[in-house]
C-alpha cells in the first residue's frame, strides 16, 4: 500500500455493493404489499383525502391485509385491491389487468351527464357543415357565436391549427369552448389552447412533486408560466362549457383560464383530477396508475375535487326532448348579453 | 447538445495534456506503439429503475466498443493515453413479460495511465480517466413517466494487466482492465419529479448531483485474449459493465454481462 492509488482503489471497492429494490414475490400477499407500498410512497393526495374523507392509509392496510389469502384467485385479488385503491376516491387511480381496469367513477356516475353527442350534433351539423383542425371541431353558430368542440387533449395542436381557427372565428361576437366529457390528455395541449386568451406571459397554475416517500415530502410549488399565443388571440367573451367528466388536463384547462377577464365557465362542476398521474406495476404484471404531482390554481387553491362553474346549469329534460342543449344555449345567451352590454 | 459538447471536450482535454507535455519531450527518433481494438458484444442485461418500475427487467443486449491505447509523447515511455468509446442497447422485459424497456447509452472515456513492465511478458498500468455517458431507459407501457434519462461525468480509477505468451510461434496476449468511477456529477430527477416539469416547464430541483462510490458504486471489467490468426489479431473475451446509482431515493442498476469478439491492431510509429 505504498502507492496511495492502490489504497484509493481498495477503499473504492469496499463501498461497492449491489443496488437493488426489495420486491415481494408474485403471490397474492406479495402483490398486495407491493400495491400498498407503491401508493404509500408515491401517491400525492394523502393529506387532502384525509381532510376530505378521513382516509388513513395505514388503517386501510390493516383492514385489507386480512382479506388476502394464499389460495385466492386472481379475480378475488383484483377485487380486493380494487376496493382498497377506490378508498382514495381518485379518478387517476387505476389498476390495469388483462380482464378489467379498476377505476373510481363516483365523480361522474353520481351526477347528471350534462353532455349528449346527439344534442351537440344539432349545433355542429353534418360532417360537411363544420370544420376539424386536429382534434378541434368548430363552426359559427346562427347567432354569430363561434363554437369549438374539444373532446380530448390527447394530441398537441399545431400553431397552424390554432391560427386557422382564430381566423375563421375572428368575426364572431363571442366564443364557446366545449370541454364537456373531455377526459384530458396532454397538459401542454391544454396550455397551448389556453394561450389564445391572454396577451402577456401568464402564471396559469403551480405544480410540485414528491421529494421522497414520506406523505408530506413535497418540493416547493413552482409556477407554470405560459407565453401568449404568437398569432391572432381572442379578445372577446368566452364561455367554457364543463360537466363532471371534464377531467385531468381538461380540468387544468378550466383551472388555467377561470377568473380571467372575458372568461365564464358554464355548466356543471368539473370532475377534478389535479394530480399528474404516474404508473408503476405489480409483481404479477398489473399496471398501477396514481396521482403523483399535485397542481394548484394561480391562487394556490387545490382543484383535485373539481372547479365550480360561474354559471351552474344542467341540461333540462324538456330541452333534451326538443333537441336543445341547455348549457350551450345558456352560454350563447350570456355571450349575446355581454355583447349587447358592450363588455 | 450536451453529449456533443462533452464529446468535443474530451479530445480537447487530452490534446491539451499531450501538447503541454510534448513541449518537454526530448526523445527523438523513438518507436511508439498505438493499439486500437474494436469489440462487439452480445449478452444479457439486468435493469432496474425504480422511477419507472420496482421490478427488475432482463433481456438481451448488444454493444460496440472501441479502445485506443498509445504511448504518450511524454513520461519517458511510462505513460499511456487510453481512450474508450462505446455504445450499448438492450431490450428487456418485465418478469411477467407484460412490459418491455429499452435501455441505451453512449460512453466516452479518456485519460492517462502509468505503466510498469516487471518482465518482458507483463505489463501493468494504473491511472485516472475522465468518463462521460449519456443514456436513457424507455418503458413501453408507462404513461407520464415513460422514460428515464441519464447523464453523468466522472473521474475513474483504472487498472489493467497484460500478459503475453507464445502460441504457435506467435505472441498471444491476455488482457484485463478494471475501471471504476470515483466521483463526478450526474443528472437525476427528484423522487417523484415528472419530465413534464423538467422538459416542458424547464423547472429544476437539484437535478445535478455529486456522485461517488457510495451513491453510485459502478465498475466496468473487461478481459480479452488476443490471438494471432491468419495475419490478424482476433480478440475474444468477456465484458462486465455494472452501473448503479441511488439518487434522491431513485434506485437504478444496469448490469451487463457480455461475450465480446473483435480485433486488435497495433501500429508502431517511428518518430
Amino acid at each position: 500500500m505504498r502507492n496511495p492509488f492502490y489504497l484509493l482503489i481498495s477503499l473504492c471497492f469496499c463501498f461497492v455493493s449491489c443496488i437493488t429494490e426489495e420486491v415481494a414475490q408474485d403471490t397474492p400477499m406479495g402483490n398486495f404489499e407491493t400495491c400498498w407500498k407503491i401508493f404509500d410512497e408515491h401517491y400525492c393526495f394523502f393529506d387532502l383525502k384525509r381532510q376530505q374523507t378521513g382516509l388513513d392509509w395505514d388503517e386501510v392496510y390493516q383492514r385489507y391485509r386480512p382479506m388476502i389469502a394464499d389460495n385466492m384467485t386472481n379475480m378475488q385479488l383484483f377485487e380486493v385491491l380494487g376496493n382498497m385503491v377506490r378508498e382514495l376516491q381518485d379518478g387517476h387511480v387505476n389498476i390495469y389487468a388483462a380482464h378489467d381496469v379498476i377505476r373510481y367513477g363516483a365523480w361522474f356516475d353520481d351526477y347528471p351527464d350534462n353532455y349528449y353527442e346527439s344534442l351537440v350534433k344539432n349545433y355542429l351539423g353534418r360532417a360537411e357543415e363544420y370544420k376539424r383542425a386536429s382534434t378541434l371541431d368548430y363552426r359559427v353558430l346562427d347567432d354569430n357565436v363561434g363554437y369549438i368542440r374539444c373532446e380530448t387533449f390527447s394530441s398537441l395542436f399545431g400553431t397552424g391549427n390554432l391560427e386557422q381557427i382564430m381566423e375563421a372565428l375572428a368575426g364572431c361576437r363571442g366564443l364557446i369552448i366545449d370541454v364537456r366529457s373531455n377526459g384530458g390528455g396532454m397538459l401542454t395541449a391544454a396550455q397551448r389552447l389556453a394561450s389564445l386568451f391572454f396577451n402577456e406571459p401568464m402564471t396559469l397554475s403551480y405544480i410540485c412533486h414528491k421529494t421522497g416517500p414520506g406523505h408530506n415530502a413535497f418540493s416547493n410549488p413552482e409556477p407554470i408560466v405560459e407565453e401568449p399565443f404568437h398569432g391572432l388571440r381572442w379578445q372577446k367573451p368566452v364561455c367554457i362549457l364543463t360537466n363532471r367528466r371534464t377531467y385531468s388536463a381538461a380540468n387544468s384547462f378550466v383551472m388555467f383560464l377561470k377568473g380571467l377577464p372575458n372568461i365564464t365557465v358554464v355548466g356543471d362542476k368539473t370532475g377534478g383530477g389535479a394530480g399528474l398521474p404516474f404508473t408503476s406495476e405489480l409483481p404479477n404484471g398489473w399496471l398501477v396508475r396514481f396521482s403523483a404531482c399535485p397542481m394548484y390554481d394561480r391562487n394556490m387553491v387545490m382543484t383535485e375535487q373539481g372547479i365550480d362553474p360561474d354559471i351552474r346549469v344542467n341540461i333540462d329534460h324538456s330541452d333534451y326532448i326538443n333537441g336543445i342543449d341547455t348549457i350551450i344555449e345558456t352560454a350563447r345567451r350570456h355571450i349575446t348579453e355581454s355583447d349587447d352590454n358592450g363588455d | 447538445m450536451i453529449r456533443t459538447a462533452f464529446l468535443r471536450i474530451i479530445p480537447l482535454i487530452l490534446c491539451g495534456c499531450s501538447l503541454a507535455f510534448s513541449a518537454k519531450a526530448t526523445e527523438p527518433d523513438s518507436i511508439r506503439t498505438v493499439e486500437r481494438q474494436w469489440l462487439f458484444g452480445v449478452g444479457r442485461t439486468n435493469l432496474l429503475d425504480t422511477y419507472l418500475s420496482p421490478l427488475e427487467y432482463t433481456g438481451p443486449s448488444l454493444s460496440v466498443n472501441h479502445r485506443t491505447d498509445r504511448l504518450a509523447h511524454f513520461g519517458q515511455k511510462r505513460i499511456s493515453v487510453i481512450s474508450h468509446y462505446g455504445a450499448q442497447v438492450a431490450r428487456t422485459a418485465s418478469p411477467t413479460e407484460d412490459a418491455h424497456a429499452w435501455d441505451m447509452s453512449v460512453r466516452a472515456i479518456g485519460g492517462l495511465v502509468r505503466q510498469w513492465k516487471p518482465s518482458d511478458r507483463w505489463r501493468v498500468a494504473a491511472g485516472g480517466l475522465v468518463d462521460g455517458a449519456v443514456g436513457m431507459t424507455y418503458n413501453t407501457r408507462n404513461g407520464n413517466n415513460p422514460a428515464q434519462a441519464r447523464f453523468e461525468v466522472s473521474v475513474d480509477a483504472d487498472i489493467l494487466a497484460e500478459y503475453a505468451f507464445p502460441l504457435l510461434n506467435k505472441t498471444a496476449r491476455v488482457r484485463a482492465e478494471l475501471t471504476a468511477p470515483l466521483f463526478g456529477v450526474a443528472f437525476t430527477p427528484r423522487f417523484g419529479q415528472s419530465y413534464y416539469e423538467l422538459v416542458s416547464l424547464q423547472l429544476r430541483d437539484r437535478n445535478c448531483i455529486f456522485s461517488q462510490v457510495v451513491n453510485a458504486p459502478s465498475a466496468r471489467f473487461a478481459t480479452t485474449i488476443d490471438l494471432p490468426l491468419f495475419g490478424a489479431c482476433v480478440s475474444v473475451g468477456f465484458l462486465s459493465d455494472i452501473r448503479q446509482s441511488k439518487f434522491h431515493g431513485i434506485k437504478h442498476h444496469c448490469w451487463q454481462n457480455q461475450f465480446v469478439v473483435g480485433y486488435t491492431r497495433t501500429l508502431s510509429i517511428c518518430r
